[in-house]
């Protein structure tokens, strides 16, 4: 039993491996991808915000004023692509503008200093011109913009401290300081919660990962038996001195395998991914992780998850191979276990928003009864150190699992598996065999 | 002992009755044909022997072993050539033949034996060691010929190993089964609808039409009783006496 069971598995190993769509799909994919993905994201980011800084913007003064030249000053020291123009009218400077290929316009009209020194508001016009719809023409095109924003603030600052007396403009611009505190486990932490949500919400990306990871898994279970089927195999299969049981077994192993595998290879082409795109975006980031806040696996909670994760992998793997044995080919068990995605994937959208125990019971009860949402309970759960849900999880999915094997091994000892002829998507439904 | 026997065996599957109470045995040692028209139930009849499928009444034995209460003893007796078989696509030749013989293999030594002797009855040399997927439907089946013969079961049951070959694999494929069967004490059950084939193949055929047993003989006995001259002759008198 046991020497046939390995055999079994081996095989299946070696067969799927050798299929260029696995091989490609499951693991040399997500391993190139994620990295190439990053690479670019951070390749366009960097380049984005290299040209908008890069950008070259004309002045056309026609104030003339103290105001303005300090103005000009001010653009001169941050940004040293600066063109002053010449021109007698705002036609002309638009037109010269054009010509010479510049991502903005800034216009002084007449009156500007005389305005700010008679404390009325000061106009100047930005013009920007768009080439094209690209997150980088549009980026470096509104640097004028941003520009002029930011010299208005240090105009207030200069404005504040010259003619009023009593006051810091610091305090004129924030007479408020909100300090946000985030109450969690009872302990007090120095962080504003919405923080920590945008913190909280990257581990979102995990069961997302691992709802693609299953389906993928289960995509390689109902296959393994509909290509016995498609290829004339399984009849051979079935007459071996091998229980059927060792079949299923060592199907729903060499399966299990195969999967544990595109997991690494999905993680490790995730983790570059995710530290490209860190690095990246990196300086605006918070710099904040859950465990410094006290939110966190503990390692006894890491591998509970992963317990509670391989149960629901199981379960998923079991499902698919059974359904999969009423499926005469290849596609037809592909469709059929297609249905199972949305009842997977409910519970890892609806749960991502509202926690479990806050739904009512009509909508709570089927919830519980899909393993799938133990998963995504118990991670949330055990980050907070709470372990209920996973040991109920691992409890209700390992009796799910058991039924669902039983039922397959059932139906694998039955001739079904070999008369049982559901074909999707052609019109005749039973040939009988002649 | 007898290495078949098939009591009033009866299948119907959902309404069509593809087995009508037939009875024959096979004895030890013997080539022994069941030939019929395409439908007649051949394959239902191997099956069930196979214990792939369940009869709906009546009984059949392996070498005093039931079919269906004694499937796993059974199953280690046999060696069953399905009448469309295919091998993993994604393994070589060889690969495949070291699969079948690991189950049957009780160590190293008899496992090297067995995959030889595969080697040996397919004929294919180098070929085996490319994907299954790269071969001719005659390579393909000599593969699979070879994986059945080599493991010697004390029953071989081959549904119409020869069809759709050419003559050349036909040929190939019947030599085999013919020599196997003599030099290893083998009993090989078959199925054919080429009745030609069977009487220079069998020493005793059954002819089956319509789930049902015609008559069972040595080719000779046969063509004598119909006083005819092959068995494709005598097959259409049956019949037509039926
Ligand atoms: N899985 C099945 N479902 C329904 N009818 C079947 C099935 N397999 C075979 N039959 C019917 O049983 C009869 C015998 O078929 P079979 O044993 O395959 O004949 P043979 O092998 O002699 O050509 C045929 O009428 C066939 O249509
Ligand atoms: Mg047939």
């Amino acid at each position: 039993m046991l020497k046939g069971l390995r055999n079994i598995i081996k095989k299946e190993i070696k067969d799927l491996l050798r299929d260029p769509k696995i091989l490609f799909g499951m693991i040399l994919m997500p391993i190139i991808i994620f990295p190439v993905m990053g690479l670019m994201m951070g390749f366009s980011m960097k380049t984005a915000v290299e040209t908008a800084k890069s950008a070259r913007i004309a002045i056309w003064d026609s104030d003339g004023g103290a105001e303005a030249k300090n103005l000009i000053e001010y653009l001169r020291n941050i940004n040293p692509n600066i063109v002053i123009l010449n021109s007698s009218s705002l036609n002309e400077s638009i037109n010269v503008s054009l010509e010479l290929g510049v991502s903005s316009l800034i216009v002084i009209p007449e009156g500007f200093t005389e305005n700010i020194s008679a404390g009325l508001p000061g106009v100047v016009k930005s013009y920007t011109i768009i080439r094209s719809l690209a997150f980088s023409g549009i980026m470096s095109g509104a640097s004028g913009e941003r520009l002029i924003e930011a010299y208005s603030r240090i105009l207030t600052v200069r404005i504040i401290s010259t003619r009023i007396y009593d006051v810091t403009p610091d305090f004129v611009l924030n007479p408020i300081r909100a300090s946000s505190m985030t109450i969690i486990k009872g302990r007090v932490i120095p962080i504003s919660p919405s923080i920590i949500a945008s913190v909280a919400s990257q581990t979102i990306t995990t069961p997302i990962m691992l709802t693609i990871m299953i389906i993928f898994a289960m995509q390689i279970a109902a296959t393994s038996i509909a290509i016995e089927k498609e290829e004339k195999t399984l009849e051979t299969l079935l007459s071996l001195p091998v229980s059927r049981f060792g079949i299923l077994a060592g199907k729903l192993g060499g399966t299990i395998i195969i999967a544990v595998l595109g997991a690494a290879a999905f993680m490790v082409g995730y983790l570059v991914y995710a530290n490209q795109i860190f690095v990246s975006y990196g300086e605006d980031m918070p710099q904040v992780s859950l465990e410094s806040i006290g939110i966190g696996l503990t390692p006894q909670a890491f591998i509970v998850l992963g317990v509670v994760i391989f149960m629901a992998l199981l379960s998923s793997l079991a499902l698919s191979l059974s359904i999969s044995v009423f499926a005469e080919d290849v596609r037809s068990a592909q469709t059929l276990v297609g249905y199972l995605y949305l009842p997977l994937m409910i519970p890892a959208f609806m749960l991502m928003m509202v926690d479990l125990n806050s739904l009512p019971l009509p909508i709570a009860i089927p919830l519980y009864l899909i393993p799938y949402t133990y998963v995504i309970q118990a991670s949330k759960d055990l980050l907070l150190g709470e372990y209920t849900s996973s040991i109920i999880g691992i409890a209700y999915i390992s009796l799910f699992t058991l039924a669902v094997l039983y039922f397959a091994a059932r139906m694998f000892a039955t001739e079904k598996i070999l008369t049982a002829r559901l074909r999707i998507f052609r019109r005749k439904t039973i040939t009988p065999k002649t | 002992m007898d290495a078949v026997v098939v009591e009033e065996l009866t299948k119907v599957y959902d309404g069509v009755k593809a087995l009508d109470k037939i009875s024959f045995t096979v004895r030890e040692g013997e080539i022994f044909g069941l030939i019929g028209p395409n439908g007649a139930g051949k394959t239902t009849t191997l099956r069930i022997l196979a214990t792939l499928i369940k009869p709906t009444s009546g009984r059949a034995l392996v070498f005093g072993h039931d079919v269906m209460s004694e499937a796993s003893i059974v199953r280690e007796i046999i060696s069953y050539l399905p009448e469309e078989a295919g091998a993993y696509r994604n393994l070589s030749g060889i690969e495949y033949l070291e699969f079948i013989a690991r189950f049957y293999a009780e160590d190293g030594e008899a496992f090297r034996r067995i995959v030889e002797e595969g080697v040996k009855i397919s004929g294919l040399g180098e070929r085996l060691r490319d994907k299954v997927k790269t071969y001719s439907k005659g390579m393909k089946r000599r593969l699979q010929v070879a994986r059945t013969l080599m493991v010697k079961p004390r029953l071989a049951i081959l549904d119409e190993p020869t069809a759709g070959l050419d003559v050349v694999h036909a040929f190939y494929v019947r030599e085999i089964i013919k020599e196997y069967a003599s030099t290893h004490g083998v009993t090989v059950l078959l199925s054919s609808h080429n009745m030609l084939e069977v009487e220079y193949l069998c020493n005793r055929v059954a002819m089956i039409d319509k789930g049902r047993i015609l008559c069972i003989g040595t080719p000779k006995e046969i063509l004598e009783s119909t006083s005819t001259h092959n068995l494709e002759e005598a097959f259409m008198k049956v019949v037509s006496n039926a």
